[in-house]
């Protein structure tokens, strides 16, 4: 359980942020994927997925071969009457969307794009933006390498209220968040106080 | 209700109503979400005393009747029946009622539309586009009208009329004209025209042939539009594309100002101070009184000298903020050698600068927020009802312009008067709503107080 690597995960998605791309990947382990997952479930990623050093398939956007019949004139048709363009636009994605949900469902349980060297596996996030504004501006640790702090659900709610607990600043942003390591897992700071579970602090973001 | 309900959910609640006049609660866990209620309850209806009933009827007189006036006017707008109904609901409404539970709206959700639209607000409504009457008028032709007296008819009309912007020559028009139209009879109407070009008479003649050949159309194809546009540098084929703004990767110009009073100076005031006013109010769309009640402040004054190889040059420097008390905030910079230009540049631009800042329950900010200019840094943070300003005695000024009652601040590191205030003027326009973030991270937000005080908060 490395806070190092964490570390260096809170700066590079901040980094990824101010840089506005689309997908990152951070080392895969345990660690990571939990608070992964649980920044997803707070909103601030759209996408967390296990893949090699390439970036894992996304879903087919091309259309498949054969699958529509398009009339030779379409182009000078769609000129005159834009709207027939919709008819043909629903077709395709549902013929797109078929095809694509098989594909997934195969790789899926081929467990293709995972390596089996776990070496080689990395977390793959997609980022989120809104209102040109990325939606995890600012991350970073709260237990340090050399300085891990635990708290109880008490203090947890000290300052999920808004408080100082010991050495940690409350929540006074608007949406900061607080991840937690518990014995049930990495959760938000208020998921804790809801089910009474006291753990490590990890990080802060917002 | 659900008839699977156990029975026995139904009968514990009853025995707990049962036991309402005891304090000590209950300890069956109720079914049902629906509150039970321990102890005395409420009567529905408040209970008043004489002189607060006399208050309440003295209130009720603020409403008055129509006028004979009124009346008048309603029945231009709407028919008998709905007349009557309108006065069939005011009668259904108390006024008591009125009195005690008609209120103002302050949480979020308000409507924007508080007044009786009767003015404009800048902020909120659309500014009032008034069409110009210059455009010639322009009538449709009818094939009869095309007789000899008919047509001496229109070109006598026209004559009187005046401007002509059609580029193009007289030739040119009778050669369209006669183009466009077939019929025998016409054209030989316009070969008998011919002999009018070069008198008074042609300008009729041109508007009468305008009909015909159509109303000038400038060319669609824009070079300005190419140039500026790199989709058509990419593209050699994309000039459509090109000039259609809607595949523009270039943001809308900035509309030009109607009003030339707004660009330029008024000629005929000789004191500058009423007309910078005049023209702040023509800018923004506020009205002088408006202005005038704005809360202002100079903060910042200090002489700034250039040192040049002709000498040294002496300027002053100000800073004024200003703002409406009720979530407006402004500030404005003024440089001139004169020290009454600089305090009057700085004020107007103050005015002009004003920007919308989010109030949490019109007394705080949101949260905590940062700002940084140079090296001042704050840091300002929310506070309950009744905290005060305990702030730095610039942002003091600059909440109070801006209506902030409920306020703590940190400067750290220097605390420069001009960078202070920028830096604090930036921390409140970037707060974030929490509604926004909400949106931003997909989630669903529920302001808590509000359900708990059915709405009745800010």
């Amino acid at each position: 359980m490395s806070l190092v690597n964490l570390a260096n995960v809170c700066s590079h998605l901040q980094n990824v942020s101010k840089a506005r791309l689309s997908m990152t990947s951070i080392p895969m382990t345990r660690l990571h994927l939990n608070l992964a997952l649980s920044l997803q479930k707070q909103g601030f990623l759209s996408t967390v997925q296990v893949a090699g050093p390439s970036p894992p398939a996304l879903p087919e956007l091309s259309l498949p071969k054969d699958s529509l019949s398009l009339p030779s004139d379409l182009e000078s048709q769609i000129q005159e009457e834009p709207w027939i363009g919709l008819a043909y636009n629903a077709a395709a994605s549902e013929a797109i969307s078929q095809e694509a949900v098989n594909k997934r469902r195969k790789s899926e349980r081929d467990n293709a794009d995972v390596p089996s060297n776990p070496a080689q596996r990395r977390i793959w996030l997609g980022m989120k933006y809104w209102n040109n504004e990325p939606v995890l501006s600012k991350m970073g640790l709260v237990s340090k390498p050399t300085r891990r702090i635990w708290m109880g659900v008490d203090d947890i709610a000290k300052i999920t209220r808004g408080r100082r607990a010991g050495y940690v600043g409350g929540l006074t942003r608007v949406g900061e968040c607080l991840f937690v390591s518990t014995d049930k897992g990495v959760y938000e700071s208020r998921e804790c106080v809801e089910r009474t579970l006291g753990g490590m602090l990890l990080c802060r973001a917002a | 209700m659900s008839v699977c309900r156990p029975a026995t959910c139904l009968f514990r609640r009853n025995a707990s109503a049962i036991r309402s006049s005891s304090t000590t609660p209950t300890t069956i866990r109720p079914i049902s979400t629906t509150s039970i209620r321990h102890g005395r309850r409420r009567p529905n209806y408040e209970n008043l005393s004489r002189t607060e009933l006399a208050e309440i009827d003295a209130a009720t007189k603020h409403f008055p009747e129509y006028t004979p006036e009124e009346r008048r006017a309603l029945k231009h707008h709407y028919t008998p029946e709905q007349i009557a109904a309108l006065e069939e609901a005011e009668k259904a409404i108390d006024l008591r009622d009125l009195v005690l539970q008609g209120q103002f709206r302050h949480d979020h959700w308000k409507p924007s539309y508080l007044d009786d639209f009767t003015t404009l607000d800048p902020f909120l409504d659309k500014k009032e586009v008034i069409e110009p009457t210059l455009a010639p008028r322009i009538r449709p032709v009818h094939q009869d009208l095309v007789t000899d007296e008919g047509a001496r008819q229109t070109l006598e009309e026209e004559e009187s009329h005046g401007i002509d912007d059609d580029p193009r020559s007289t030739d040119e028009l009778f050669a369209l004209a006669e183009a466009e139209e077939q019929s025998t009879q016409i054209r030989k109407f316009f070969a008998e025209l011919k002999r009018y070009k070069g008198t008074a008479r042609e300008h009729g003649i041109r508007v009468l042939l305008r009909k015909y050949a159509g109303d000038y159309e400038p060319p669609k194809y824009d070079i300005d539009a190419e140039l500026r546009d790199p989709l058509t540098l990419v593209h050699g084929q994309g000039k459509e594309l090109g000039l259609d703004p809607a595949y523009s990767a270039l943001a809308p110009e900035v509309p030009k100002f109607d009003d030339p009073r707004i660009r330029w100076p008024f000629g005929d005031d000789d004191d500058p101070n009423a007309a910078g006013y005049k023209r702040l109010a023509l800018q923004t769309g506020f009205t002088l009184d408006q202005i005038k009640k704005f809360r202002t402040k100079r903060l910042v004054t200090h002489r700034v000298v250039n040192q040049t190889r002709m000498g040294k040059i002496a300027s002053m420097y100000n800073l004024t903020i200003a703002g409406n008390g009720q979530g407006l905030l402004g500030i404005g910079e003024g440089k001139s050698a004169e020290p009454e230009d600089a305090a009057r540049q700085s004020l107007l631009n103050a005015i002009r600068n004003m920007k919308p800042i989010h109030r949490y329950e019109g007394r705080t900010i949101y949260g905590e927020v940062d700002g940084k200019v140079g090296a001042v840094q704050v840091k300002l943070s929310a506070r309950p009802p009744g905290f005060g300003l305990r702030v730095h005695h610039l942002m003091y000024e600059m909440c109070r312009c801006a209506g902030i009652a409920d306020l703590s601040a940190r400067s750290i590191r220097s605390r420069n008067p001009m960078n202070t205030i920028k830096a604090t003027f930036e921390a409140l326009t970037a707060q974030k709503l929490p509604e926004d973030i909400a949106r931003a991270r997909g989630r669903k937000l529920i302001d808590l107080r509000k359900v708990y005080y059915a709405g009745k908060v800010y």
